[in-house]
């Protein structure tokens, strides 16, 4: 079951309401219940059955005071934070003195010297780009009078293309031609004869010509913007230094800054979710039951006896949040269980029983001693490398322990089920491992091999069902099936024998054991193993028909061929077993033992054809069984007692660390 | 031994059969679980197990498909 809680209400002053809130903030264990308003202004977060709720005319509560004053200052800190280019995070931060003085004065300063730094920026990229024209002019020895000439005209400008040279020449233009590499263009002096100017304007133009005013170059020289463009990097530099040194002596108080404005933020928010009156606050929410008398000590202390808690009943209809009760082990398997959803505040917590079948149900699939070993060894090297999904990883590796025991029972190591007559002899003669001989028939020829111990040959032992040969892991599945949703019933009788008390359990859930008895007393009459008549199997059958009719409705007979087509769906445990038992014998028989006899070459490739075939087939054996596994108590299972749709506890405190750190 | 080939090959449809609709249910319910996932990230434990609930076709088609070579003895 999930940790008991208890629903408990506040009422105190709203001169108390920030003492209470810090207090509650600091305990960590609160989860607040939202008050809702509903159109006529009755009170929903509150019990319907309170009369002083509705007598009451209760608001929902404004954020406090400072709320306003925080948001601010928390804008101005993540300003801080842009122009100092810090990125990181912070969890937990220690108090400052003086701080919203110290973070709106750092603000001040750090914009002033940002908009002194952009200024700077700006003048140095304007003095670089007249620089280097000033230099190109130079370069060409352009003369500044040279605009007013009689017999020529000179564009001088930048050009993007200097084909336009040959194009004026093939235009029978006669003309001067310079140019030099000015940035990504050229900067260029035409000199065209009179006449020609226009013919000339157009090809410029096609060639991406932008003419430039020489008057604004007249008084130029490039000694003094030289000069002029030192002087602003030195100040860029100076500011970058400046910049430099506040961040590196700052950074770690403006990241607890963020923290706690976010914090305060956070608690003046709060009151967004209490019920208030004119001058007072209720808060409803729900704590541990066995941290109750210890929460109340700690709130009566701090509102100095100013304060009302109550505790309240609970009842069915009340959203109870959910926090998960397990043992270290057993925690990990919690993430299958919210993979799905949580269980209700009144119902039983799965992870235990997943604790202990899904590794049974993984270790049946796979059921390899080799693979199970290469797996657990993978696990546990991943979940080093991938600290965030330890949890996952401990499954896993509880799964491939498993897939060992299994392996076991079923006698396979790689996929070999035997070694042969030579491998056998050496084994016992120079290991001291004495393996079972054995005569195996395969294809009408007569093999004489040493076996693995085994209680259950996968591939080989057939059983009769019914005049029917089948293969005993299959028919093993479909007991495991039956007894694991034999086993969901009786717990959803629990569930509901807990929650709506005896007649409805009965009717729901025990009419399903019923029918199983009628219908074993069908089956076991007919093929006269006991003496009863097989029409009292009938009239019990029809009974439990009834029940289920009375219990659950149209619903209850619609589904019952859907008890026996789940227990059917447990066959997929022999199934995928045997799918990887068959894969992992064509990698070793089929492919890779006919290619050792050759010798040679062919041992090279006979080696690689098993690396590759059993990584390939350990991949799927990692897929499979964990979605098969996992999928046989989601819909097969849970479906005999699980409803699910609890809400996670979430206290209202300090972000709570993360999972295993 | 044609009998045993005929077997052979009525266990093939079998399994054949039933993977084909595994695989057509499967595609479309996985591409309206990930058109959920979109919007809805806490959706994939549901979306996972609704899209290996056709997997029980296959499962059955190869159980079939082991009786039917069963009976080629």
């Amino acid at each position: 079951m999930p940790d008991l809680m208890t629903k408990i209400r506040i009422v105190a002053p709203k001169s108390l309401s920030y003492t209470v809130i810090s207090t509650l903030y600091d305990l960590n264990v609160f989860h607040v219940h939202r008050y809702e308003q509903n159109n006529q202004g009755h009170a929903h977060g509150l019990s319907a059955h309170d009369h002083t709720a509705d007598d009451l005319r209760l608001d929902i509560g404004a954020p406090l005071e400072q709320a306003e004053q925080n948001s601010r200052a928390l804008l101005q800190v993540r300003a801080i934070k842009t122009i100092l280019g810090i990125s990181e995070l912070k969890n937990h931060a220690s108090p400052h003195k003086d701080m919203m003085y110290r973070i709106s004065a750092l603000h001040d300063k750090l914009q002033d010297i940002h908009s002194k730094r952009n200024k700077a920026e700006q003048q140095l990229a304007h003095q670089q780009s007249l620089l280097s024209t000033v230099r190109a002019l130079e370069k060409l020895g352009v003369e500044y009078s040279i605009s007013g000439l009689r017999y020529v005209t000179a564009f001088v400008g930048t050009l993007k293309n200097l084909a336009v040279e040959h194009a004026l020449k093939v235009q029978g233009i006669q003309s001067e031609f310079a140019s030099t590499p000015l940035g990504q263009d050229h900067l260029a002096v035409i000199i065209v004869q009179r006449g020609h100017e226009s013919k000339a304007r157009a090809l410029l133009h096609d060639a991406g010509f932008a003419p430039l005013s020489l008057d604004q170059y007249k008084n130029l020289n490039s000694q003094e913007l030289e000069h002029a463009a030192e002087r602003d990097e030195k100040m860029l530099k100076e500011l970058d230094t400046r910049l430099t040194s506040i961040r590196d002596e700052q950074k770690q108080h403006i990241l607890d800054y963020e923290v706690l404005l976010q914090e305060e933020i956070k608690k003046a928010e709060l009151p967004l979710q209490f019920a208030t009156t004119a001058r007072s606050f209720i808060a409803t929410g729900y704590v541990p039951k066995k941290l109750f008398v210890e929460i109340k000590n700690a709130l009566e202390h701090a509102a100095k006896h100013s304060i009302h808690i109550e505790e309240q009943h609970i009842d069915h209809h009340d959203d109870v949040p959910v926090k998960l009760h397990n043992s270290p082990q057993k925690k990990n398997f919690e993430i299958l269980t919210r993979l799905y959803e949580l269980p209700s505040y009144f119902e039983l917590d799965p992870t235990s029983l997943l604790f202990i079948t899904f590794p049974i149900f993984y270790g049946i699939m796979l059921g390899d001693v080799i693979y199970g070993l290469i797996l657990f060894f993978l696990f546990f090297f991943l979940k080093r490398k991938i600290p965030d999904a330890k949890a996952w990883f401990n499954v896993l590796m509880y799964a491939a322990l498993m897939s060992i025991v299994f392996g076991v029972v079923f006698g396979e190591y790689l996929g070999f089920e035997h070694v042969s007559v030579e491998t056998g002899q050496s084994l016992c003669q120079n290991v001291g491992v004495c393996l079972h001989k054995e005569i195996i028939e395969a294809h009408g020829e007569s093999e004489i091999v040493y076996s693995f111990p085994r209680l259950i040959n996968r591939a080989h032992d057939t059983v009769n069902v019914f005049g029917i040969e089948l293969l005993s892991v299959l028919a093993f599945s479909v007991i495991v099936g039956a007894l694991h949703l034999n086993f969901g019933l009786l717990l959803g009788f629990w569930n509901v024998y807990h929650a709506h008390g005896l007649r409805l359990a009965m009717l729901e859930k025990a009419s399903w054991f019923v029918m199983q008895i009628g219908l074993a007393i069908i089956v076991l009459s007919k093929m006269s193993l006991i003496i009863i008549p097989w029409w009292i199997g009938l009239i019990i059958f029809f009974v439990s028909g009834v029940m289920l009719f009375l219990g659950e409705g149209a619903k209850g007979i619609v589904e019952i061929p859907g008890l026996f087509s789940n227990m059917l769906s447990y066959m997929r445990l022999g199934a995928l077993g045997l799918a990887s038992v068959v894969l992992a014998v064509v990698i070793n028989d089929g492919l890779a033992l006919p290619l050792m006899g050759k010798g040679g070459i062919f041992i090279v490739i006979a080696i690689l054809i098993m690396i590759v075939g059993h990584a390939i087939n350990i991949g799927l054996g990692v897929i499979g069984p964990f979605l098969h596994g996992i999928r046989l108590h989601y819909v097969e299972f849970y479906s005999k007692f699980f409803h699910g749709g609890g809400s996670e506890y979430t206290p209202f405190g300090k972000k709570a660390q993360m999972e295993g750190e | 031994m044609a009998e045993a080939g005929l077997i052979g090959i009525a266990a093939a449809i079998v399994f054949v059969g039933s993977a084909l609709a595994a695989a057509w249910a499967q595609s479309r319910i996985g591409v309206a679980v990930v058109g959920a996932m979109a919007e809805k990230e806490s959706l994939f434990g549901k979306g996972l197990i609704l899209t290996v609930i056709p997997e029980t076709i296959v499962i059955i088609g190869f159980v079939v498909a082991f009786l039917i070579v069963g009976l080629a003895g």
